[in-house]
């Protein structure tokens, strides 16, 4: 037989196979099957080959609990005998075969270790077997863990009290492998803790279905007055009574006793709350700083009463050399002020001044004050 | 986010669950004691009643239902239990957060089917209005319920395939507990 034609082989008898790999005894078998060893006889009892077994496991990943958890007890009690022949004999071969077992009993530990954290990472996130399958497994390796761990407390016990004081060597190592073991043990009470959860867990999870399968098949057959019961009662307190609705409806409308309230319109207002508008800027208007200036005033009066004091003979250049034009700034706002007091004089005090034909200073007509 | 916007949403109807990545902002918006002290007070006061509780948030009608109101409540509370009771046969397990696998579940029920004829009972059940439809048509519609009642949420952006189970599951689980007393058949 080729290889294709073995996997053709197990293709054809798929269920049978499959049925017995899950544990059933199937009542009818190919003879075929017998002759390629997948199924052998063991008296009147049909058994799957255990080869066919391992390998499955192997592919699917499936955790052999024996391998992991293995026996110590053996190993432990060779330890013991060593001792006794090397305490006979004085011969060091048995100081080696001691080191040598302390040695392989740490190297089990520690790869034990690893190896139960994985498996347990594994039945805790198993998705593919039945809650009961999951259940029993978890149960399976939880006992062996307690087993583990009372055999963890002898193994420590046998390497203090037996193996210690033999040789140096093997005192460094003990040492060292106790406080290692010490961990694993620790660890070991860490995943028994976390198993425990997961069972407990898991039992509540199966329970649950069962309700949840029992109360379908009331749905079903048109019996859940229970649950209608329980709907019904109370249910503004308990229950989503909103049904689902679309978007872009009118959401709700409230009662008159609401709109009523005097504090409608602030809980309005905090329910929807408007996005305020953006607020526009004033343009902002570039303004010339004002600047104050002291106005220069002419005392006309004064001015009249020093001409009338003085009866200039030549007005303008009276005027032009007094005081109260000398306050003015520039020569020409001086000479402008000047005219405009002259003039004025000479037009309100026409009898006054006599006006003379000729030009005088500044190319302005003389004028004297009489 | 304000209190108009998580109001707009839970008018809809809907149950808003906080490991939800769709509605993370409200959930958490929501989780602030003053903050839902604030809204239970506004919501009341319009007539409704906000819960949260467990990681989920929804509002309920103050007062009684009409007729036709409380015969969609009831049947929509019978739906959503028929899809959990659907997706806890096909993953047992499965519980808030868990993901789910569209095509995965279509195999693990054509699997059972053979066995048990109630899963395909529940189904038809379910997707009934629908007319007589293909395996595929019936899971498109028993998805689209589940995301109706805010159960599961699509993983990806794109992705049709993977969903996380929400929240809000634990609320009609609550209600299955009360409703069922203790099954004898427990173990």
């Amino acid at each position: 037989m080729t290889h294709v034609d073995l996997i053709s082989l197990i293709n054809r008898h798929k269920k049978v196979i499959d049925r017995a790999y899950k544990g059933e005894i199937p009542s009818q078998i190919d003879t075929v099957l017998f002759e390629a060893e997948i199924f052998n006889k063991i008296g009147d009892r049909v058994v799957l080959n255990e080869a066919y077994i391992q390998f499955v496991n192997t592919m699917l990943k499936r955790v052999e609990y024996g391998v992991i958890f293995g026996k110590y007890a053996e190993e432990l009690q060779q330890l013991v005998t060593y001792k006794k022949r090397f305490l006979e004999t004085k011969d060091k071969t048995y100081l080696n075969r001691i080191r040598k077992g302390v040695e392989d009993v740490f190297l089990k530990f520690k790869r034990r270790d690893s190896d139960i954290s994985i498996l347990i990472s594994r039945i805790v996130h198993e998705n593919s077997l039945s809650l009961e399958v999951i259940l029993d497994d978890a149960e399976h390796i939880l006992s062996q863990m307690q087993e583990l761990s009372s055999a963890s407390i002898q193994t420590y016990d046998i390497f203090s009290k037996e193996i210690a004081g033999l040789s140096k060597e093997i005192d460094n190592l003990v040492i060292d492998v106790k406080i290692d073991i010490q961990r694993y043990s620790d660890n070991l009470h860490k995943y028994i803790h976390r198993l425990n959860g997961f069972i407990l867990r898991t039992k509540q999870r199966k329970e649950q279905n069962n309700k949840i399968a029992a109360l379908a098949q009331k749905i079903i057959i048109d019996d859940a007055t229970e649950l209608e019961a329980l709907l019904r009662s109370d249910h503004e307190a308990l229950h989503h009574t909103f049904g689902n609705r679309k978007r872009h409806k009118v959401k709700t409308v409230p009662a008159q006793r609401d709109i009523e309230q005097d504090r409608f319109a602030v809980i309005v207002r905090q329910l929807f709350t408007l996005e305020p508008h953006k607020t526009i800027k004033a343009p902002q208007a570039i303004y010339k700083k004002q600047r104050t200036e002291d106005k220069v005033v002419l005392n006309y009066q004064k001015l009249l009463d020093d001409i009338r004091k003085d009866i200039p003979k030549d007005l303008f250049e009276f005027i032009l050399s007094h005081d109260e034009i000398g306050k003015f700034d520039t020569v020409q706002i001086k000479r402008s002020e000047a005219f405009k007091a002259f003039l004025m004089t000479v037009s309100e005090h026409r009898e006054h001044t006599k006006i003379e034909l000729g030009f005088g200073s500044h190319h302005i007509r003389s004028v004297a004050w009489i | 986010m304000d209190i108009a916007s998580v109001f707009e949403v839970l008018s809809q109807g809907k149950i808003i669950s906080s490991n939800s990545k769709k509605y993370s902002d409200y959930t958490r918006h929501l989780m602030d004691e003053e903050i839902f002290d604030e809204f239970y007070a506004a919501a009341s006061t319009l007539g409704y009643i906000l819960h949260g509780e467990g990681g989920y948030f929804y509002l309920s009608k103050k007062g009684q239902m009409s007729k036709d109101e409380m015969e969609a409540y009831i049947s929509k509370h019978k739906d959503a239990i028929l899809a959990i009771s659907i997706l806890r046969q096909l993953r047992p397990q499965l519980d808030r957060g868990s993901i789910i696998v569209y095509t995965d579940l279509i195999h693990e029920y054509k699997m059972q089917e053979r066995e048990d004829s109630s899963i395909q009972n529940r189904l038809n059940i379910l997707v009934s209005g629908k007319g007589n439809v293909d395996l595929k048509s019936a899971f498109d519609a028993l998805f689209e319920r589940l995301k109706k009642f805010d159960l599961i949420e699509s993983v990806g952006d794109n992705d049709q395939d993977r969903y996380k189970v929400l929240d809000a599951i634990d609320y009609y689980i609550k209600i299955i507990e009360v409703s069922e007393p203790n099954s004898k058949e427990s173990k």
